[in-house]
Parts: structure tokens; sequence; C-alpha cells
């Protein structure tokens, strides 16, 4: 890579718009893959940022700031915006605002306008949904809108990349500064106020005035000043914001009258879809239907490439072993780092289905309609009917699902709802599930028709769910409110559209390498230490060990396995590794478990699935084709060197099954939840909890069961 | 009477806003005290209940928050 000499400093754009305005259709036309996830400091808001290349050969710095309806924030996602226009000093601060216009929504659209326009910031203006609104008789004279707003404004398809032309060129001329009108400031709380803060306008101080205990730029000096100017005046500051904002819609009212002309419009396509999907029993077995279809997607689809996966690090791992030298750094490389990487790429053909369906259902607008139908039963639990996203996507992988959840902007349901989506069941769970399940439940059918063991494991994910909903009731109870918002929940229902493939395309490319980077750096990382720990062990143990593996086999009392699965068992059994499930012994015989298994939930805490695999290395079966199966067969004829008894026993078995429906066995979803709490506090909660309820689950499981 | 009490499909013009923090908020959306609404659907057993804004929008806010909105019916 050709480094660039640093003295070459990107122009930056912002795009600023209302929600649902096409703002990051917009961004991600101009930028396609060129980009990546700014992040904002202080909140939990992350800003995309892209390389934005222009016909004229020009490289500018675009960024797609939060949707708002209004400079009046109401969340901390919000008041991002403030910081970049208030803030003079911020990092974010562009040389031009892009402001994204809706033909559909022409007044909430130009009154964002017209508040940012009071600032000094440069401005242009893009009218997007141009072809919706032709469509429903909205006619707009471009000349009359610039002419009353001052703006530049070019009419686009953000979805086609129709107007980018037009824009670019527009862009690359040089703005000046606007012209300053003189500050008129009529109430005397104003006048008070400017001799402290420089004001640029009167709606610049009914800013402060309401908004000064959020915004991070912002002294304490300052802040106290605000404080007690708001007490000695007596503002009400919702009054404030709200007065202002309706005096700046009938503005809009008045100007939209003078250029744009709407002709009666139809009954919309909307509306009769809405009939059906948003009916009170035909929307809800609608949305059953699709869920039961994205679920059958992920698994029986993905299945396909997950084996060919398999089978390929497979082969990988046997041809590096032959042909590698044989040393300790070779089995690093494939047993540690190799196998690591396989275990993260495995889960891909999953989240890849999981994102492309979910973002269809996202961008049509039919996500929002779940919304509406779930959002009451969802509260009943402390949750959000915007928590239904991260929750189905649980069942793929939590690490996506819980990044899903910035779409909830109340901080104490998305903070629920960031606690309880680790419990649903997610695909690395499968394994564990299967192997047990089909240990100690027999094959058979229940009334003709259902198979017992699939009736298990549907119960272990009804299991999870409600697990997930009744934690969330306890959440609820327990945090407290974020300070300072009182947001009321209000959500928009955008009309259908089709989705547009390049943003269907884009997400799924961003989710999966944030999956596969954000977990696959700590997973493998972990598989490193797990491998050293079951490498290593005291001095000499290992030559021991291996040398009694040669007298048992040599004895002949093992017939059926091969010496150097024997060594590896035997070398396991004396590694740090080993003696580390030997310490936790008493801590998890009561949940029938011995050491044998606690090295196993020991390995898998990187990754659940890991379980089978240590599983098969402790029992010395060979990683030959059908090791499962032979791993079954091994596990079956288990019997505890004391009593004599079968380890896996139907007891330890359900035991198991309950601990890993519950535990928090994977480090890379507890990252995930810091980089989006930005503490470690919720990760340590979440993993103390979860392990608790999977210890006294299990614990229960077992003593009920035996 | 309160938005609540409006059948899919009428409509009513906001007399006044009980809370404070919903007026804002709708104000911001386009729908300020003043303006035509319609209800549009009601989520069932007291879910979410959405509403038409006069350009055409559609919002949806719950129904505690919904009692907090007096309209008068248009006819």
């Amino acid at each position: 890579m050709i480094s660039s000499p640093s003295d070459i400093k990107l122009q930056k754009i912002a795009l600023l718009g209302n929600p649902n305005a096409g703002k990051s259709s917009l961004f991600n036309t101009l930028t396609g893959l060129h980009q990546h996830t700014g992040n904002y400091p202080g909140v939990t808001t992350d800003i995309n940022v892209g390389k934005w290349k222009t016909g004229q050969g020009e490289t500018l710095e675009l960024s797609d700031l939060p949707g708002i309806y209004s400079l009046f924030a109401k969340s901390e996602d919000e008041r991002v915006v403030l910081d970049v226009i208030l803030d003079k000093n911020n990092s974010y601060r562009p040389d031009l605002i892009i402001v994204v216009l809706d033909a559909i929504n022409l007044k909430r659209s130009l009154m964002l306008m017209e508040q940012i326009n009071r600032f000094d910031l440069p401005i242009i203006a893009v009218m997007n949904m141009t072809d919706i609104a032709e469509s429903r008789g909205i006619k707009i004279d471009y000349t009359q809108l610039q002419k009353l707003t001052g703006v530049k404004t070019i009419p686009i398809n953000a979805r086609t990349g129709k107007g980018r032309k037009e824009l670019e060129e527009q862009v690359n001329q040089k703005f000046s500064k606007k012209e300053k009108p003189q500050l008129l400031l009529e109430e005397s709380w104003q006048k008070e106020l400017s001799s402290r803060i420089k004001l640029e306008n009167a709606l610049h101080a009914r800013i402060l005035i309401s908004q000064y205990e959020h915004l991070s730029f912002l002294g304490e000096e300052d802040k106290a000043f605000l404080k007690s100017l708001q007490k000695k005046y007596n503002l009400d500051t919702l009054q404030l914001q709200t007065e202002d904002s309706k005096k700046c819609l009938n503005r809009q009212s008045l100007l939209i009258k003078e250029c744009v002309k709407t002709e009666k419009p139809k009954v919309s396509r909307t509306e009769r879809t809405d009939k059906v999907l948003m009916h009170p029993v035909a929307g809800f077995i609608i949305f059953f239907a699709l869920l039961l279809l994205v679920f059958q997607a992920i698994f029986n689809l993905a299945s396909y490439p997950m084996e060919w996966i398999d089978q390929g690090f497979g082969m990988l791992t046997t041809w590096l072993s032959a042909n590698l030298p044989e040393s300790m750094l070779t089995d690093l490389f494939t047993e540690g780092i190799i196998a690591g990487i396989g275990g993260i790429v495995i889960f891909v053909p999953q989240i890849v289905i999981l994102f492309a369906l979910l973002t269809i259902l996202e961008e049509s607008g039919y996500m929002s309609r779940v919304m509406f139908l779930t959002d009451k039963t969802m509260s009943r639990f402390g949750l959000n009917g915007k928590s239904i996203v991260p929750l189905i996507s649980g069942a793929a992988c939590a690490i996506p699902a819980i990044m899903a959840t910035r779409s909830i902007s109340n901080w104490k349901e998305r903070l629920t709802t960031i606690m309880v989506t680790p419990l649903i069941s997610c695909s690395a769970r499968l394994p564990v599930y299967i192997i047990f399940i089909s240990l100690v439940v027999p094959s058979i059918s229940v009334w003709g028709i259902f198979s017992l063991q699939s009736l298990v494991l549907t119960s272990l994910y009804a299991g999870g769910f409600i697990a997930a909903l009744l934690s969330a009731i306890v959440f609820n109870k327990l945090l407290k409110k974020e300070p300072g918002s009182k947001s009321v929940f209000v959500m928009e229902l955008p009309s259908y559209k089709l989705p547009q493939w390049r943003t269907v395309f884009i997400n799924i490319y961003k989710k999966t390498g944030a999956f596969v980077f954000e977990a696959g750096k700590i997973i493998i990382a972990i598989s490193i230490i797990l491998w050293v720990l079951a490498s290593y062990g005291p001095p000499g143990a290992m030559q021991t060990a291996e040398k009694e593996a040669i007298e048992i086999f040599e004895s002949g009392t093992i017939t059926e396995t091969g010496l150097d699965e024997i060594i590896a068992s035997k070398q396991l059994e004396a590694s740090y590794m080993g003696h580390i499930g030997h310490f936790i012994e008493p801590v998890i015989k009561p949940l029938g478990y011995d050491w044998k298994i606690g090295i196993a939930l020991l390995a898998s805490f990187a990754a659940r699935e890991v379980f089978v695999s240590t599983m098969a290395t402790i029992y010395s079966v060979g990683q030959a084709d059908g090791a499962e199966e032979t791993l079954l067969e091994k596990l079956k004829t288990e019997k505890n060197p004391e009593t004599g008894e079968l380890v896996f026993s139907t007891a330890v078995s359900f035991s198991l099954l309950i601990f890993y429906l519950f535990a928090m066995q994977c480090m890379a979803t507890l990252a995930i939840v810091q980089r989006e709490t930005k503490s470690w506090k919720w990760p340590m909660i979440q993993l103390i909890y979860m392990t608790l309820l999977a210890y006294f689950g299990a614990f229960v499981t077992f003593q009920l069961l035996s | 009477m309160v938005l609540t009490e409006l059948k899919p499909g009428e409509k009513g013009i906001i007399t006044h806003f009980n809370n404070q923090q919903l007026e804002l908020q709708l104000t911001n959306m386009g729908c300020p005290t003043g303006s035509t609404i319609e209800l549009y659907r009601k989520a069932s057993m007291g879910g979410l209940i959405s509403i038409r804004t006069e350009d055409g929008n559609l919002l949806a806010i719950r129904k505690s928050e919904a009692m907090h909105l007096n309209i008068e019916k248009n006819d």
C-alpha cells in the first residue's frame, strides 16, 4: 500500500437529514465499499465514514450523521449532530453539509434545513424520493424553492445514483463562509446568555438552554450558568422548543405553497398492503411464517456451505501437518490458529443468509410493521418492538445480534436487549445439543408425527427464548433509566419499497466482516492460549504421559484406538489444562461432571463448539471421518472408574444441555458487549448472571434426574 | 376526546397534548397542534396506535401516550 502524504487533507462533507429520507442509501451510492465505522468519542453512536471519489478525480471524506428530525435532539444519537454543528473544535466538523430532503416529506425536511441554515456552516441540499413524489403527483419548482430557501438544491435518486454528476459539480465549487445576518435576540434571557456565550442566533440560544445538560463541549461553568438562567427566567424548555418548531413548520407550509403543486393523491399501495400485514391475526401468521422461513434458511440452506468449509479446513489441516516439518510450531499453527479460524469461518454462511434476509425485510419497510405488531408483547418484558430483530438474529450468532440493537433509541430497553440476547440459543450451541440429545434421547416418535429428539431440541430453543424474556423482566426492574432520556416511543412506518440491492450487499459485507474480524481476533487469541495450556504441562509430565500411553498401547488392553490418540489423551490429562480440570472438579461435581468434562467446559470458553472437539481429544477419538459417531460410541460406554457407573447418564447429559443453554461460553460476545456499552461493567454482569443461571440450572437438573 | 377513541379511518384535529415531550417529538416529525390526523390502524391488545399525518406519513405511538393526545373529531 502506498501511504498518502500527510499534508493532503480531505475535504470533509457530512450528510444530514430526517430518518428514512434515504441518507444511508445516498451514502452507500456515493462511497460503495470504501467505508468504515468511525467511533464517535463518548457515546455509543457509530458514524459511518467513507471515501467519496468524484468524477472530477477528487477524494472527499463523507460522513453519514445520525438521522434527526430537528436540532432539538431527544437522544444521545441525535445530539451527535449538535456537537458537529455547535462545537467549532469538533473533529467531525465538516466543511460542507449536504442536507438530504425527502420530496414526499417536504415540510419537516425543510424545517430541519432551515434550522441548519441558520448556522454558519455552508450547506447544499439534495432532493431525494423524487420518483415516488412524481408518482404521487407532487411537482416541485426548484428555481422557486432555491430562491425562497437560499440553498442550492439538486434533485437526485439515491438508489439509482441519478443526479450524482450535478451534485459532484456543485460540491467541487469552493464554498465561502456565509454572510452572517445580524444577531437578533428578542428575549432578555437570550441577551443575558449572549453576554457569556457567543451566540449565532436565537435558535442557538434555545438549543443551548434546553439541551445544555447533554452537550459535551460545554464546560461545567457554562452548564451551571445555563441552569441558573433557566431558573431565573423560569423557562419551560419543552414548551420553548415546541413553539420554535411549530413556527418553523408554519413557515415551511407557506414556502411549500409557493413552490410545490400536489394533485389529488390516490389510495396508496402501502395502505392496501398494511390491511394484511398489520392485521392483528393475518399479520402475525405472516410474521411467523416468515420467521420459520428465515430459520429454515439459516439451518438448512447454510448446512451445505458449512459442510464444505468444515471439510476444507479438515483437509487443509491434514495437508499442513503432513507437509510442514514436525514441530511444536507446526502444531500451534494447525491445531491452534487454523482450527481457530475454521471455527469462525464455519458460521459465515449462516450470518450471510441471516443478514441478507433481515436487510431485505428491513429495507422493504416490513420490519417496522413487525415492530408495530409485537411492541405491546415485548414491552411487557421491558423490551421494545425493535428488540425483535436482535432476538431473531441471536439464533444465528449473538455478535451481529448485539450490533443490531443500535436501532433501539431508548438506552434502557437497548441495554436490556443486549443483556438477554446471548440466552437465545445460537448456532454454536447446536453441535453440543445434538451430541447429548443423540446420546440420551431415544430416536422414537411421539404421537406418530414428531421425533422425540427434535422435540427436545425445539424445547431447548424455546427454553432459551423464555429465559431471555424472563431475564428481561428482571433487568427492566433493576436498571435505572438513562438520565435525561424522557423521550417517548414514536416510530415511523415507512412506505413499502423494493430493497436496494447495493444496500443489502454492503450490509452483508459489513456485518460479516465485523463478525469475522471482531470475533475472529478473540477466538484466535483464546484458541492459542488454550492450545498452550493443553500442549504444555509441568516439567517432565508430558514425557511421562507419553511413556504411559505407549505402555498401555503395548499391553494391548485398548485395542480399537491408535497409539497417537492414546498419547494425545494421556498428554492432555498431564497438561496444565488437565491440572485445571482436576482443580475445578469439586466445583462441578454437584452438576455431575468429572474433570474430563471440566476440561471441555474450560476449552469451550472461547467458543462453545470447541466442546465437541475437546471431548473427542480427551476420549482419544481420532479426527478421522465419522469422528462424531465414534465419539458418541465412546461417550455411551464411558464408565466412572470409581463407581463403575456410566458417566454420561441421562442426568449428566441433561445437566450439560441445561448448562450450555444458559452459559455465557463466548468471549467474543463479551468483547462486543463491551464495545457496544463502552464499559466492562455490563459484560461482567452478563458473564456472572449467565454462569450462575447455567450452574444452578444444571445443578437442579442433575439433582432432580439422578 | 382523545386519539384512542377514534376508529381506523376517522380523522381529527389535534387540539392539545397533555404530554409536552410527546408534543415536541410529534411537532418535530411534522405533526403539531392544529394539524389533522387520521387513525390508521390499532395493534391488538392495547398495542401501538398508528396515525397518518397531514403530510401522509405513518407514525406509531404507544397507547398510553396516545391517551395524552386530545383531538376534535372531523365529520
